[in-house]
């Protein structure tokens, strides 16, 4: 763990990046953000009458996801985070008389993240078989999508990061609302779309209030990262910032949108929203309100803990008493996704390293948890925890994965998010000892839920009626042993994830522009 | 002698006027509109080359009287294109009952010969003179459609609203000419800029001439007849004041603005402030409940109609590029939409905005298009109306005018919400009634084609466009 603390920067080894010396990866960003868009648009012109034809536009849509993953995978291997600078940066001209330029980057806080959004947007268009209705309207929202959310994730200018935080509102807007699965998808949808909308429109407030305010009027990120705004108009830009990013989170009390949305949206797609989408604002607390506005937030970190300990307890206790297995996961993602409020706020390298590799691992475990809890229920045909149980005899496989999955959200050694979680704790101890020993109660509140619904769920006697209940299917298995053979990995090699350049990322982030 | 070797810096204005003519010769000759529709955007197209020619310079035209600077040009390309596109959009209407008259495309010229005169006019008489032909030619083209009564009742509303406009504006020009006695806009406005802010006459002015403007626009308390006139008036007529009949509108009010009175201290910002969020808010808001296609684009207008309002509201600090760009995108966002949906409303023969279940299956084109132009006027990401309201925003917050920008922004979701409800209707919900694919002929395709793809394509070519608004903007200002 040593080398999260230390802060040497000499290390920076460029001549180590593979891609160093070639031309064409400074396109790897763009394809990332655009190739998705590209093939949706494509679809359009695919005919959606019979089932090959429906076949043929789910093959289209894998594949590029596929291919969108592997730039992710490819990416990532060759990823060095240079220090004060980005990697595979791309900076073309836009709107250089508005200060707005056309500018991609990843560093060590954005690239895992981006990784995990390529990864699970695989999974969950491989989850989509069940979709029957429809299938290339559902494709092309769900590739809209990730260009949203790759988009805002490799966004180096603020015009550029709002453009994609737009676009990853509407399709999540059609997806719960039509092929959700409960009676009340519409009005979930409208409320999932008001809350987003609100966060949009803070963000634009905050971002023309910014660029606005600053010494040189421009959007683009790392130069406004050096820039010193008057205090009054740094407060409020980072009032208007915390909304936006506290309604995407969302933190307490603004989660209860989030998990009709889990609850309504099929199950891919709760899948996306509760592991990369969600994840939108906890990175954009990290990047914009830690980042850019240190000061500030020092300033408010009391009121800031609260918020971040109260989306902790608030919502593992609620999952308690949840007998709704898909609202159940939806309220213990809010519970986690608290705890990078809190590595936010304590602003401690440590606990914001943990906070990244914890974004990762509960992104991971949150689509797994989300993936099998559908099939769960499409065999039981019933949602409530209550009336399943025994399950562990007809199902094994999924028994496993699931206990798997809910063991890394609870962050046992061995699994991947136990070493966000330990980081981030570790982190935020030095800065609030009160606090985090409050926060540590959530983290045995949503063990206890989650153990005490693995007991429900698969052991116990089994009910009559789901005596003939069978057990994963290969396409099942696909995509959930992707996913938790991920959380392993990370859990036995933490390097894997856990690098030195993520730190050198939240270090460069954190020092930089401050002084 | 100058005046008259300057005569030929007119030659987009003279193409138009002499189309107008031949159209009107032809059009007694034969009864089909088609030849003079062609000829008419031969016209167009003359014109918008003979401009082409004069990018480079400012000029001064008959003593002053006119002045072909950046800004004038900026908006006289948008109003060419968009007069060139409701021109080709109607060669198909020929054969069926919304044929324009033969003499459509003449008065439809004569108009757009307005909207340029009054863009260049650089004096109170030519701006009236300028103004008053674009409403007689909307009037005209109007009642022209021939459809029902409705079209004719539409023709009337306009022209009532426009008369009590021009005559309320014209009220004003006098005042102004009475406290300073020069009719040219920029003495005006160094003459009063010596007067005291605060005196009542010039108040008298300032109110009257925002007055004459706001029936003109449809500003919020006077947008009735724009909903009124909405709902009767035939598709090009619509389509044109959507488009062109604002947009001209506009350049008019913010270069008498930027002249008269950004020079003073007349503090007029904050009343085009808060005639901007009421506007604004009051459009978004009926946007939400209308259940009728032609109001729904009323008050969409309307809506926009607030936001290019704000950037007048800020045309001190740099608002007059932002107007450049918003009246660019309301063209292209207002054409497509208002087409797409009429034309589909036309084909069910309803317009009941619930009647749009089905339409992506019926008429998939007209649904995508009429999808995307109503998400750009709604302001979504990355479309082109998304641009346009970015940079009035960011031009109110330059001119201290946060709160309208915090206004404006959550009129955005409200925009939104109210576009979002059409886009469901049309893709996602079940169609109530069973019918035939609406055809759709294959100029209004190319003309709707070039619409989506301008909204689409917008945000690539935004470095250009935004370094000519800005150049526009800048010869406005001094």
């Amino acid at each position: 763990m040593n080398a999260l603390i230390a802060v040497p920067l000499q290390s920076t080894t460029t001549t180590s990046q593979p891609f160093a010396n070639v031309e064409i990866p400074t396109l790897l960003l763009s394809g990332i953000v655009w190739v998705p868009t590209i093939v949706a648009l494509a679809l359009l012109l695919f005919p959606d009458r019979t089932d090959a034809h429906r076949a043929r536009l789910r093959s289209v849509a894998l594949t590029a996801v596929g291919l969108v993953a592997a730039l992710g995978v490819l990416m990532w291997y060759g990823f060095r985070d240079q220090g004060a600078t980005f990697a595979y940066e791309e900076k073309r001209n836009w709107m250089q008389a508005l200060g707005t330029s056309y500018h991609l980057g990843v560093d060590g806080v954005s690239m895992p993240v981006l990784l995990l959004s390529t990864i699970l947007f695989l999974t969950a268009v491989l989850a989509s078989y069940r979709v029957r209705d429809r299938v290339k309207e559902y494709f092309f929202f769900l590739l809209l999508l990730e260009t949203g959310v790759n988009g805002v994730l490799s966004s180096l200018d603020y015009l550029l990061f709002f453009l994609f935080w737009g676009m990853q509102l509407v399709p999540a807007f059609f997806l719960i609302g039509t092929w959700g699965g409960g009676p009340r998808r519409l009005q979930v949808a409208w409320k999932y779309l008001a809350f987003g909308l609100v966060s949009s429109g803070l963000l634009l407030l905050a971002i023309l209030v910014t660029a606005a305010r600053a010494p040189s009027h421009t959007f683009d990120i790392p130069t406004l990262h050096d820039a010193h705004l008057p205090v009054a108009v740094a407060t409020l830009a980072f009032f208007l910032f915390l909304g936006a990013f506290a309604l995407q989170l969302p933190v307490f009390p603004l989660h209860t949108g989030f998990v009709d949305a889990q609850s309504e949206a099929p199950a891919p797609v709760a899948a996306v929203l509760a592991g990369v989408v969600t994840k939108l604002g906890a990175y954009g607390l990290i990047r914009v309100n830690l980042g850019e506005f240190q000061d500030v937030l020092h300033k408010f970190r009391v009121p800031l803990l609260a918020l971040a300990l109260l989306t902790i307890i608030w919502p593992a206790v609620a999952a308690l008493r949840q007998d709704d297995l898909r609202r159940l996961i939806g309220y213990v993602v809010v519970s986690r996704l608290g705890f990078l409020v809190l590595a936010t706020v304590s602003a401690q390298p440590v606990a914001v390293n943990g906070g990244v590799v914890l974004m990762v691992a509960d992104g991971l475990s949150a689509g797994a948890l989300i993936y099998l809890a559908a099939s769960l229920i499409e065999r039981t045909n019933t949602r409530s925890v209550r009336a399943m149980g025994g399950l562990a005899s007809r199902m094994p496989r999924g028994a496993v994965l699931w206990i798997f999955a809910a063991l890394a959200s609870i962050g046992l050694p061995g699994l991947a998010g136990f070493v966000g979680q330990f980081l981030v704790f570790l982190g935020a101890y030095s800065a609030d000892r009160k606090a985090t020993t409050i926060a540590l109660l959530g983290v045995l509140l949503t063990a206890g839920v989650l153990v005490w619904t693995i007991q429900r769920l698969f052991f116990g006697p089994l009910p009559e009626s789901l005596g003939s209940v069978r057990d994963l299917g290969s396409l099942e298995l696909s995509y959930t042993i992707t996913l938790v053979s991920l959380i392993f990995l990370i859990g036995i090699i933490p390097g894997f994830m856990l690098l030195d350049n993520v730190n050198f990322g939240v270090l460069t982030l954190l020092t930089r522009g401050t002084g | 002698m100058k005046t008259f070797g300057n005569l030929l810096v007119f030659s987009p204005e003279l193409w138009l006027l002499a189309g107008a003519i031949v159209v009107f010769l032809l059009g007694r000759a034969q009864e089909d509109a088609r030849p003079g529709v062609l000829l008419a955007l031969l016209a167009v197209v003359g014109a918008f080359f003979a401009l082409a020619t004069q990018l480079r310079s400012t000029l001064l035209i008959l003593d002053g009287a006119f002045v072909l600077d950046g800004y004038a040009k900026f908006f006289d390309v948008v109003f060419l294109a968009a007069t060139a596109l409701v021109l080709v959009m109607t060669l198909t209407s020929a054969g069926t009952n919304d044929a324009p008259g033969a003499s459509f495309p003449a008065f439809l010229l004569l108009a757009t010969l307005g909207a340029l005169l009054a863009t260049s006019a650089a004096e109170m008489v030519s701006l009236f003179v300028g103004l008053e032909l674009l409403s007689v030619g909307i009037v005209l083209i109007a009642v022209l459609g021939r459809r029902s009564v409705a079209s004719a009742q539409a023709g009337i509303i306009y022209l009532v609203s426009s008369l009590a406009g021009g005559a309320v504006l014209l009220y004003g020009l006098a005042v102004a000419y009475g406290l300073t006695g020069q009719t040219n806009l920029r003495a005006v406005g160094a003459a009063l800029s010596e007067r005291s802010p605060s005196e009542p006459a010039v108040l008298l002015a300032l109110v009257l001439l925002v007055a004459g403007f706001a029936l003109m626009l449809a500003f919020v308390p006077f947008h009735w007849w724009l909903a009124e006139s909405f709902a009767g008036a035939p598709l090009p007529a619509l389509a044109f004041v959507a488009s062109v009949g604002i947009g001209a509108a506009f350049a008019v009010f913010g270069r008498l603005m930027q002249s008269a009175f950004a020079p003073t201290s007349v503090g007029f910002a904050t009343v085009l402030a808060v005639l901007a969020a009421v506007t604004m808010t009051y459009g978004s808001l009926a946007a939400l409940s209308q259940t009728s296609i032609r109001r729904l684009l009323a008050y969409l207008t309307i809506a926009q109609v607030g936001y290019g309002l704000a950037a007048v509201a800020a045309i001190q600090r740099g608002g007059a590029n932002a107007l450049l760009l918003f009246v660019l995108t309301l063209a292209i966002g207002n054409l497509g939409a208002c087409w797409a949906l009429l034309a589909y409303s036309r084909g069910i023969d309803s317009d009941r905005l619930a009647d749009l279940t089905g339409m992506s299956r019926y008429a998939p084109t007209l649904a995508l298009i009429a999808a995307l132009s109503l998400a750009s006027i709604a302001g979504l990401p990355p479309l082109a109306g998304f641009f346009g309201k970015v940079f009035v925003l960011q031009a109110a917050v330059q001119a201290g005018l946060g709160w309208l920008a915090v206004v404006a922004v959550a009129n955005l979701m409200l925009l939104a919400f109210a576009v979002l409800r059409v886009m469901r209707m049309a893709y996602l919900d079940r169609a109530t009634f069973e019918i035939d694919p609406i055809p759709l002929g294959r100029p209004v395709a190319a003309g709707l084609g070039v619409t989506a793809a301008a909204v689409v394509a917008l945000a690539i070519f935004l470095g250009p466009l935004y370094a000519a608004a800005s150049a526009g903007a800048g010869t406005l200002g001094h």
